[in-house]
């Protein structure tokens, strides 16, 4: 005799083991960007095919492995392998353990990837839930570097990023780690940015100059293709490697011995903060907290979200991965939170060169019969924002008292 | 009794499930992972080295022109153009919107009908000319400098079309500071009022590149760089024209509109032509001027 | 069957008492499982109290566990085909397993109190004040040596610099790398920026809360100089694992350097670029 019952305890039996057999996890790899292959299909009208994808997918794993397994082309005219070292790579790659003589590996998918993602596109399982975002590696813009905008951070900015952290942000400071550690970190980061801006070119190449459906590398016709690939990661290699080159120099600021001297230069740096040279409160607002104007993007985000009113199809870049855009706000500046860093020479370089992916501009510096900031200038400036955190206005007192509960015994 | 729920139910959970692997859109959504064997053939490839021919075109025997030609014409509309979208100044409205007069941005500016319903500020340009085919005039390595102006918080020029060796002096004829920023060169500075600065480009694009203004951010105008000088932005009246064109081989054209991005689907002369990615290919005579008046209907605006 | 489960229940002060005695001599497979190094002045009396009161109801586990075990074993009911007497209680017992437990852990709240007083509430004083009276309101409190704010997730510290005050120009700060010097007594202040985390260092045997909006005291006075761990011991959200930071104790000079050497990194205000990375 069936009854209803004797049905629900099977299946329930059947659904618990299915839910503790569980699924098993994929394998880690490389995820290609479709929020970006998506906005060239847009602008062409063209889609991509499944196989220009995979074909693709191989050109890239061909050219820089996989996640478990990395690997640079040793190509003296292209030289990549000047700029990253393959033990480093091997080092911070991989699954998190370490080998028979206790050299660590899978050091990046220990630290990073849960918030830069395996493939370094900022989206990792915890990305969605950080305000900031974590960075995106893969149009090579970083936002805290020593060189102007367009060019690549030097290596040294990049292990400086490491050790201190971004004040706050997510981003936690690497310090405790041996130096070996963050070199490695260093050097898959690199990696992965290379990486990201060569598939982020081939596929603009794919759909700008190719015909509809034909493969960046045509298996029995390889040549025109591989020469593309290497054209596009020689130019890149080209700008890592001469980084350190473009970092700015950072002149001594003007000698300043007396209180006198320091009460000129700040009087001085208030006047260009509101003045129209350097236009600062125009962003940062006329108090310094950050509100003059709200309602900008950054790089990242401008990418696949203009700027139009009616704001179209941002929910199909959603739905492939990409993280829901935010407004990029103007930095409070009567917090004393720097995230490039709070060094004097860290200030000047936001000042002088702006923030690369932000919409934080480089100061147009005086020439001869031009308008413009001289180096003292910005000095000034900079003693200017730096005392901002200190003056009343930054120290809000409640009924005289610190905003906080001191405790003094338990 | 309880068979038939169970089959009922059975049918519409497979269903379900089939109906929402299948989904509706034909794109591809998902990256699949490489193939180790393509990938690995790939890899000896490219160790083993190119082999030669850099970027043939069609190998065989090797093109060359014949003489010079002229391209001109007429880019115009036909139907009733769309509106362009309103903007709204949040800063500096004295400068920006004074009396409080609308803001639009002007993506799509076209003379009247009785006029010829030209569209202005339409990009046309040859795309990959091989540097030994062009004439003297277009040579690359231009250094004349360009003046790009704003004023009451607009760029004055829409589209610009310049030489990447030619800097562009950026000016500011404004009571207000300006932030200008072009596209993704990196070149993102203050621009103090009555002041300027110059924007050296670093090479040949094949998009134009957005210019815009951080304090104003409803601020915009496009800027290409190429190599050569065989670029041409059309006037109020839709006309341009670019002269001494290498003739006798194939060149590649690319037309480029603000609002339409690439110009895809025209009527040239009464024929309809689609243009791929905005791309269509011509093979001029000699001394040839050829005419083209290009007809776009006011639809690929929308 | 009966013995059987008797023997089982003989397993637990067996197993309980194993999982003790083989950390405490460091045996495998629990290998340094046992309190971590104690290298702070008044760690000792901390841990006094912790042994005093792991032997005594140690003692107790053990003897009423075995108890457990002989009465299980001694009246299985497979052995004893008896009919069952029932015992009506016996008040003395009662009355003396009562006041006894009682009495020992009046005991136990009285003698802990100096240890608690000194770690919680006989904050360090610089001196007693113009009254010369330890204990009355004019007393002047030593200052912290050191900030520390706890924020998802790591340890953000800000060092006085060399005027001596907290929140001016001079301020130093670090993340993560705390140094103080060894035999000071160190008195460091503790808040955090966004949730709850607990400040804990496992070898001056501090740890304390740290709550949004409440500023609060801790100090230490470490004897030996090393490398010691910081812990976040209070879960603070997904990176709560990974919130360690590290506790340097060193000479005075020692600490003084690094100090100043890291005070001057801070102020770097020229950089001339390098001919390579």
């Amino acid at each position: 005799m069936h009854t209803p019952r004797s049905i629900i305890r099977p299946l329930l039996l059947l659904g618990v083991v299915a839910l503790l057999v569980g699924c098993r996890a994929e394998d880690a790899r490389f995820r290609m960007d479709m929020v970006y292959v998506r906005k060239q299909e847009n602008a062409t009208e063209i889609p991509f095919t499944r196989a220009q994808l995979l074909n693709l997918s191989n050109v890239l794993a061909a050219v820089f492995g996989t996640p478990d397994d990395p690997d640079i082309l040793i190509d003296g005219d292209i030289g990549l392998h000047e700029i990253v070292d393959l033990t480093n790579l091997k080092m911070a790659a991989g699954p998190v353990g370490s080998d028979e003589m206790g050299f660590p590996h899978g050091l990046y998918r220990e630290h990073c990837s849960h918030c830069h993602g395996v493939t370094g596109n900022g989206l990792g399982p915890t990305a969605a839930f950080l305000n900031p975002y974590p960075r995106d590696y893969r149009q090579g813009i970083y936002k805290f570097k020593s060189t102007p905008k367009g060019s690549r951070p030097t290596t040294e900015d990049l292990k400086t990023v490491l050790i201190n952290g971004v004040q706050g942000t997510a981003m936690p400071s690497f310090a405790l780690l041996a130096d070996d550690e963050i070199d490695a970190l260093v050097d898959y980061v690199k990696y992965l940015s290379v990486r990201g801006k060569i598939e982020r070119d081939l596929i603009f190449e794919v759909a700008d100059e190719l015909e509809e459906k034909e493969l960046l590398v045509d298996p029995e016709e390889p040549d025109d293709g591989l020469e593309t690939v290497k054209m596009y990661l020689t130019a890149e290699v080209r700008k890592w490697a001469s980084a350190s080159n473009e970092a700015t120099a950072v002149p001594a600021p003007p000698a300043s011995s007396s209180d006198e001297d320091r009460l000129d230069s700040l009087a001085r740096g208030r006047e260009l903060f509101h003045g129209t040279l350097a236009n600062c409160v125009k962003c940062h607002g006329e108090t310094a907290l950050g509100d003059g104007q709200t309602t900008d993007y950054d790089q990242w985000t401008i990418e696949i979200f203009t700027k139009e009113p009616q704001q179209p199809g941002i929910g199909e870049f959603v739905a492939l991965g990409a993280l829901k855009p935010r407004n990029i706000l103007p930095r409070n500046l009567r917090h004393g939170v720097y995230r490039g860093g709070r060094r004097p020479i860290d200030l000047y370089w936001r000042v002088r060169n702006g923030i690369d992916g932000t919409p934080m501009p480089a100061a147009t510096m005086k020439q001869p019969g031009q308008k413009g900031l001289t180096e003292a200038d910005i000095w000034h400036l900079i003693d200017y924002v730096r005392s901002l955190p200190y003056e009343p206005l930054s120290n809000p007192h409640y009924g005289g008292h610190e905003a906080v509960v001191e405790r003094q015994r338990l | 009794m309880i068979a038939q729920n169970r089959s009922t139910l059975t049918a519409l959970a497979a269903g379900i499930i089939v109906l929402h692997s299948a989904g509706c859109d034909r794109r591809v959504t998902v990256d699949s992972a490489p193939v180790p064997t393509a990938v690995a053939k790939l890899r000896a490839q490219l160790e083993a080295g190119a082999s030669g021919v850099v970027d043939g075109d069609d190998g065989g025997a090797l093109v060359e022109p014949t003489g010079f030609a002229t391209l001109r014409g007429r880019f115009t509309i036909q139907g009733t153009p769309p509106n362009n979208p309103q903007l709204k100044p949040n800063r500096d409205q004295q400068t920006c919107a004074p009396g409080g007069r609308p803001v639009f941005r002007e993506e799509l500016i076209v003379t009247p009908r009785e006029s010829g319903g030209g569209i202005a500020n339409v990009l046309l340009f040859a795309d990959r000319v091989p540097a030994e085919w062009v004439h003297e005039t277009a040579q690359p390595g231009n250094t004349d400098e360009v003046i790009f102006d704003q004023k009451q918080c607009i760029f004055l020029n829409r589209m610009t079309a310049i030489q990447y060796t030619q800097p562009l002096r950026i000016m500011n004829s404004d009571p207000v500071g300006h932030n200008t920023k072009v596209g993704t060169t990196g070149f993102d500075q203050t621009i103090p009022s009555g002041g300027s600065a110059v924007f050296q480009a670093q090479g040949s694009e094949n998009r134009p590149q957005e210019v815009s203004c951080a304090i104003h951010p409803w601020m915009n105008a496009w800027l290409i760089t190429r190599e050569n000088g065989y670029f041409a932005v059309s006037d109020q009246d839709g006309m341009f024209e670019i002269p001494y064109l290498p003739a006798g081989v194939e060149l590649t054209f690319r037309v480029w509109q603000e609002k339409s991005r690439n110009v895809q689907s025209v009527t040239v002369g009464g024929q309809s032509e689609s243009w791929s990615k905005g791309k269509f290919t011509r093979t001029m005579v000699p001394d040839e001027t050829v005419e083209m008046d290009v007809v776009i209907d006011a639809a690929i605006f929308e | 069957m009966g013995r059987f489960w008797s023997i089982l229940f003989l397993m637990v002060p067996v197993i309980g008492v194993g999982l003790f005695v083989v950390p405490m001599a460091d045996m495998w497979p629990m290998q340094n499982h046992w309190l971590p190094e104690d290298i702070s002045e008044h760690g000792a009396s901390i841990d006094d109290l912790y042994y005093f009161i792991l032997y005594l109801t140690g003692v107790i586990f053990i003897a009423t566990g075995l108890t457990l075990f002989w009465f299980l074993w001694r009246y299985d009911a497979a052995k004893n085909p008896d009919p069952v007497k029932f015992a009506h209680g016996n008040h003395t017992l009662e009355v003396i397993w009562s006041i006894v437990p009682a009495a020992v852990l009046l005991f136990i709240a009285i003698h802990q109190m100096t240890a608690w007083a000194e770690a919680k509430l006989r904050r360090p004083l610089e001196n007693s004040g113009p009254d010369g009276i330890v204990g009355t309101a004019d007393d002047v409190y030593m200052k912290p040596l050191v900030e520390v704010t706890g924020r998802q997730f790591e340890w953000r510290l800000r060092y006085p610099g060399a005027d001596g005050e907290l929140g001016t120009r001079d301020d130093i700060y670090l993340v993560n790398d705390l140094h103080v010097p060894v035999n000071e007594e160190v008195v460091m202040t503790i808040k955090s920026d966004d949730v709850l985390h607990s400040f804990f260092l496992p070898n001056v045997r501090v740890k304390q809360d740290v709550v949004p909006g409440m500023r609060q005291y801790v100090w230490f006075k470490a004897k030996k100089i090393g490398t010691y761990d910081i812990v976040c011991a209070e879960l603070c959200g997904w990176g709560h694992y990974k919130m360690k930071g590290r506790l340097t104790v060193e000479s005075r000079e020692d600490f003084d350097r690094w100090i100043q050497q890291k005070y001057q990194a801070q102020e770097t205000s020229q950089f001339t670029a390098g001919p390579g990375d």
